[in-house]
């Protein structure tokens, strides 16, 4: 099967490069009254709702590790709605095939949490709340692919609604490599191409154009720096290459394109969160 | 899910007066400043110097927000307020809470806030006023006091260095709450007033009494239900004693105010005697129930509220 066609489109008519339709959404309807933020957000057809519970005390005293008692504490935890994940095939769709099916992909979740309360570590601004945890819950409502990005900016932007301090606003995009080019946001044909695979956060602040050769103030991998001099690819936080092996080229590729991908993100993120204060603010003046 | 043509009608008409509230003219007195995270604030020079406040950080000696919200400037303190947030209690506010454990002479209490509140049983009244003795038999009668998930009414002694705050309940006015429901709200929608407990009068010379918490928990009940603790304290009630029937048409009154605290946090207004009161006028003739459920009626409130804006906006045009 050829992903792109001899004019460069993809299969569902998008140029490599180019992120589905994003759009994002605050309170989200699912869980909007019981906690302290939540949001949802899309990649075209992918749709992921994240909810938001705390900060409050860390609820035992007995088990606090020396992390938690100077920092905020993240918990992450994900869940695909039965309904979300691709069909299974009528011939094995008796029950044991259903729950192996379910099994792998809560085990695929468990890991995805893990590797988003490390990343969120750095991102949130944990030191003003010492003693205390934040508890967060995020779902897969529909996955076409491009899934975990899309959680992790639904994530993101339910912290943002809860009022808890973050150090930017991170975004997350999801690239795969298939016929030796570079596929920004594959959707769920392109992800099960088994190309090399491609998991990006990138920070989105505006930099001051002299500070090019200045290193960002949180966890990057230093020895990429000095590999690529370029502006976008300094912003990214975490990366993370799965699925095969790459050429060097090939990885400064993927990274750029997602750097790309994750501007491109963040203006509908900013440009959501701008309109979302407008509203809230409109209510809330000169009331008598 | 089906929604017939009248609702759907209605759910629209609320979602364009949202529309258009958001889209009314700014007061022209104060230009609000929105920032989100990692934003340089807008405002702020460098190189005239600047003090960091809640919201903010340091990066690239620029000043950029941490939060999504409205900038707050005092002379050169910048912070940055979120919208929505939990509270954060400050020496004085009175707030509402609910006893989460007992523990050796403290209670802790839920306030809403990003660690659990702190009330030593040093810092209560007695029911009764008698003087209380520091022995083993005082604390084992703690629960007797205040038991878990009791809502309790307090004030906000001081601060401890992490944030949490340590409460006291010295006054008659404080104490146990009873007789009526607690209605959460966000934070932000309660301002810090002179007066936080206060007696509305839904009908001619039927009150129903609301303390609206500093921390977004309001208490909605009978008369007496909040404040006068004096009735209670000669006698020295147990807590048995305080479960008065209250009568249905009293529920009623309550009920309905407390619905109207809610739909003030569902359209984001301020939540304050006056604003309770506007709802609770507009809800005549609605039953208590359809009042929240009713897009209708949020319709209704939300048009209200912009005449009332574009009025005051022409007559400020007229001056």
């Amino acid at each position: 099967m050829e992903y792109v066609s001899l004019e460069g489109l993809r299969n569902d008519g998008r140029r490599p490069n180019e992120c589905r339709h994003t759009s994002c959404a605050f309170e989200n309807p699912i869980s909007a009254n019981s906690c302290s933020g939540s949001a949802e957000f899309t990649f075209g057809q992918t749709t992921a709702v994240a909810a938001v519970f705390g900060p409050h005390s860390s609820l035992s005293t007995s088990t606090i590790d020396s992390l938690s008692i100077e920092r905020l504490k993240v918990t992450v935890e994900i869940t695909s709605a039965a309904f979300g994940m691709d069909a299974i095939p009528k011939k094995r769709a008796t029950n044991a095939a259903t729950l192996m099916k379910s099994s792998k992909s809560s085990r695929k979740n468990k890991e995805l949490a893990v590797k988003f309360e490390q990343i969120l570590r750095c991102c949130i601004d944990a030191k003003r709340y010492p003693r205390s945890e934040v508890y967060v819950s995020a779902a897969t409502i529909n996955d076409d692919g491009s899934a975990s990005a899309a959680l992790f900016n639904g994530i993101v932007l339910a912290l943002v609604d809860a009022g808890i301090p973050m150090l930017d606003v991170f975004v997350a995009v999801c690239a795969t490599r298939l016929d030796g080019e570079t596929l920004l946001d594959q959707n769920e044909v392109e992800e099960r191409g088994r190309g090399v695979e491609c998991f990006v956060v990138a920070e989105t602040k505006e930099r001051r154009k002299t500070d090019g050769l200045q290193k960002g103030n949180i966890g990057f991998n230093s020895k990429m720096n000095d590999d690529y001099g370029d502006d976008d690819v300094k912003r990214i936080v975490s990366y993370d290459i799965s699925g095969g092996k790459l050429a060097p080229a090939a990885v400064d590729d993927l990274l750029r394109a997602c750097a790309k991908g994750c501007d491109e993100v963040s203006r509908v993120v900013r440009k959501a969160m701008k309109k979302r204060l407008r509203k809230l603010a409109s209510t809330t003046r000169n009331l008598a | 899910m089906i929604v017939s043509e009248v609702e759907q009608q209605m759910r629209e008409r609320k979602m364009s007066a949202l529309q258009s509230l958001t889209t009314s003219s700014a007061p022209s007195s104060r230009v609000m400043l929105y920032t989100t995270p990692g934003e340089v604030v807008d405002g702020v020079n460098a190189s005239e110097g600047f003090l960091k406040g809640h919201g903010t950080q340091v990066s690239e000696g620029e000043l950029r927000a941490t939060v999504s919200g409205v900038v707050e400037r005092v002379n050169k303190l910048v912070s940055v307020k979120p919208m929505k947030a939990k509270y954060t209690p400050e020496t004085g506010d009175v707030v509402v809470g609910r006893i989460n454990m007992i523990s050796s002479k403290r209670w802790k209490v839920d306030i809403n806030s990003r660690q659990e509140a702190v009330l030593q049983l040093s810092s209560v009244n007695l029911p009764s006023g008698q003087q209380r003795r520091r022995n083993e038999a005082d604390e084992l009668n703690m629960s007797r006091l205040f038991d878990t998930a009791d809502v309790i009414s307090a004030e906000v002694q001081s601060l401890f260095q992490d944030g949490a705050a340590n409460l006291h309940a010295r006054s008659t006015k404080y104490g146990r709450l009873s007789r009526g429901v607690l209605v959460e709200v966000c934070p932000s929608l309660v301002k810090r007033l002179p007066q936080h407990f206060h007696a509305l009068e839904v009908a001619p010379g039927v009150f129903i009494e609301v303390l609206i918490g500093c921390n977004g928990f309001i208490w909605v009940g009978s008369p007496g239900a909040a404040t006068s603790k004096q009735a209670t304290n000669e006698k020295s009630k147990t807590h048995e004693e305080e479960l008065v029937v209250v009568d249905k048409k009293e529920r009623e009154n309550i009920v309905r105010v407390a619905n109207c605290v809610r739909v003030l946090d569902e359209i984001f207004f301020y939540v304050t005697p006056q604003s309770i009161m506007s709802i609770y006028k507009q809800s005549e003739g609605i039953d208590a129930k359809s009042i929240l459920t009713s897009d209708g009626f949020l319709a209704r409130v939300i048009e209200r509220e912009i005449d009332a804006r574009t009025r005051t906006e022409e007559d400020a045009d007229m001056l």
